[in-house]
């Protein structure tokens, strides 16, 4: 099989309520030979899972629904009940394998559950620890059924899918792999009825549907629409409709018309600057589903019913931008209307009134996991897609690696876009600065932001008597369009000496002076 | 709906005309215990039947299989 056809036998598994346990594993089969085909989109992981009954196949079903998620996963399970001595011997599978993520499961209660978290709490890094009723609270039917007697599996394995999809959450957050963009079809979606043969009156809004939607707004998630219909009447709806829950301001862009949805799914991608892998299309006809699908492998593409244990919005931590993130997005739909009526983009600029406030980064900064985040997700203005977590962001900030880090902020006349680029630059030998993490979240590029953090460097190692100051470029399929003549541009030349195989480097010589861009207000702080 | 034979060879990736009454863990290569195990959970989800514990427990091949599917109603 091509990894397209893997991605699409997935995509069908995942429409299919009714998959067995022997249909996962006929795909989980074929995924070790096409590991090379993945798509540049995948994120990785390796995930490891603990038990103290029998799981076997559910890392193979795990895996294999991983794959709907853009994860590719690599999976260890370690022997039956031997929690204690693969947690306690240090020689043991567990750290062989050199986990990312590690999945204890355990099935006991009173002093022996107690006895397994003590057990966890001996591992470091990520663990995901379910116990007996977590893991029942999920599975519901499929906890301590006949299977328990025949095998020791506490959970049956036709519930292994449903478990897979809850613990799929942790997987997609550590590997960064969590979407950004929720598009929603309106008639039998957002609402039961079709407008457009119903009426407004006719219509009755899926308040349930409509606030798993408006929560995932209010965590970060951006909202589009993705609808055929007469954009007059829709949006009449939207705003009048009593029982109507969200309204035209939590969407963030819209595609209301007749052309075929991966059409409008295409436009929607370029208008929002986000790329596919980021999307999630909700919509209750299969027929639609499909079309989609066919055009996009990238898109996690769901039916109404399932988006209430989608996992693929799950976040390690919601940040006070996530919090604001789906407003930010919806102010910028009345930003490029308003874009669209001045003569060109230097008066859009200025009329923007935009303001920024560099901010230096230390070790004890509150805003070090949002630095983090954004390493973890920004693709496009990402110079080197270096993706630091918290900790080593913190590493790189102490006295032995003494990086210098800075944060931009901005706001303008329509709203607060909250902390928005990154950059991080390293003394590498005598005099010598290398901007080794350079990031700007897409939603704000096209404005010159990025210009003041570098100035900002480029003002601290004149200050810092540095001689050379070494941008370095990684291409990836990714980066390329926006990154890749970044350097050139702003007063940077090729560079010879640092040259590696994957990346670019270009050099600063630091003799001419790099001023703060014009139109935008630079605070410090 | 598949075949009895059909999930067979399917959960056990061996040819299905290689299937018949039979067809056991002794006689068939890699039909462990965790194989038959998978091979009740697809029957009953194919067939739509629950079978209790002891029903389950004294099957030995394919035959015992066929024989509980037709006590069951289910073909």
């Amino acid at each position: 099989m091509t990894f397209r056809e893997i991605q699409n036998s997935v995509f069908r598994l995942m429409e299919n309520p009714g998959a067995t346990v022997s249909d996962h594993l006929s795909i989980a089969n074929q995924l070790e030979d096409s590991k090379k085909e993945k798509p540049e989109y995948f994120r990785g992981i390796k995930a490891a899972f603990l038990s103290n009954f029998t799981i076997k196949g559910l890392p193979e079903i795990f895996r294999t629904r991983a794959i709907f998620h853009n994860v590719w996963a690599d999976v260890y399970l370690g022997p039956y009940d031997q929690c204690a001595q693969e947690i306690l011997d240090k020689k043991s599978g567990l750290y062989k394998f050199q986990p990312d993520l590690i999945y204890f499961l355990f099935d006991a209660d009173g002093e022996k559950a107690n006895h397994y978290k003590e057990l966890a709490s001996q591992l470091s890094g990520k663990v995901m620890l379910m116990d007996s009723n977590q893991i029942k609270a999920v599975v519901g039917n499929y906890w301590q059924t006949k299977y328990k007697e025949m095998g020791d599996f506490s959970v049956a394995p036709e519930g292994f899918s449903t478990l897979a999809d809850y613990l799929m959450k942790e997987t997609i957050a550590v590997s960064g792999a969590t979407k950004k963009c929720l598009v929603l079809d309106l008639d039998n979606t957002l609402w039961k009825g079709v407008i457009g043969e119903d009426g407004l009156e006719g219509i009755k809004p899926d308040q349930d549907f409509q606030r798993q939607a408006l929560y995932l707004y209010e965590t970060g998630v951006i909202l589009a629409i993705n609808s055929k219909n007469n954009s007059e009447d829709v949006l009449e709806a939207i705003e009048k409709h009593p029982k109507m829950i969200l309204r035209k301001n939590h969407f963030a862009a819209w595609r209301i018309n007749w052309q075929d949805k991966a059409t409008n799914m295409k436009e929607l991608t370029d208008e929002l600057m986000l790329g596919a892998d980021s999307f999630v299309f909700v919509d209750d006809s299969p027929f639609e589903r499909n079309i989609v699908a066919n055009k996009f492998p990238e898109v996690a593409i769901l039916s109404p019913e399932s988006l209430k244990n989608y996992p693929g919005f799950h976040k390690l931590k919601i940040t006070d931008e996530d919090r604001r993130r789906g407003q930010m997005y919806a102010e910028e739909q009345i930003r490029r209307s308003a874009r669209s009526s001045l003569n060109n983009v230097e008066d859009f600029i200025k009329s923007l009134n935009l303001e920024v406030t560099i901010r230096e980064i230390k070790s004890d900064s509150p805003i070090i996991p949002r630095i983090a985040q954004m390493a973890q997700k920004t693709n496009q203005f990402n110079m080197t897609t270096k993706r630091w977590s918290e900790d080593e962001i913190r590493t790189l900030l102490n006295e032995r690696h003494n990086y210098k880090m800075w944060a931009v902020e901005a706001m303008d006349r329509f709203g607060d876009y909250g902390i928005i680029g990154f950059l991080a630059a390293k003394p590498v030998v005598d005099k010598v600065w290398e901007i080794d993490n350079f990031l700007m979240s897409c939603r704000i590029l096209g404005r010159g932001i990025e210009k003041t953090l570098l100035a900002r460097v480029i003002e601290e190692a004149n200050r810092s008597k540095i001689s050379k100051l070494i941008g370095v470029f990684i291409p990836t399929k990714k980066n390329k369009a926006l990154c890749e003549d970044f350097y050139p541009n702003n007063g940077f030349n090729s560079g010879l000496v640092y040259k590696s195989a994957d990346s670019v480097n270009f050099i600063h010589h630091l003799n001419s002076p790099y001023p703060y861009p014009e139109n935008i207000k630079v605070n410090f702080s | 709906m598949k075949t009895l034979e059909e999930i067979i060879a399917g959960v056990l990736t061996i040819d299905v005309k290689s299937v018949n009454d039979q067809t056991s863990p002794e006689n068939t290569p890699g039909w462990d215990s965790f194989n038959s195990i998978l091979l009740v959970s697809e029957v009953e989800k194919n067939f739509n039947v629950k079978f209790e514990l002891d029903e389950v427990v004294g099957l030995k091949n394919v035959g015992d299989f066929r024989a509980l599917l037709k006590k069951r109603g289910a073909f």
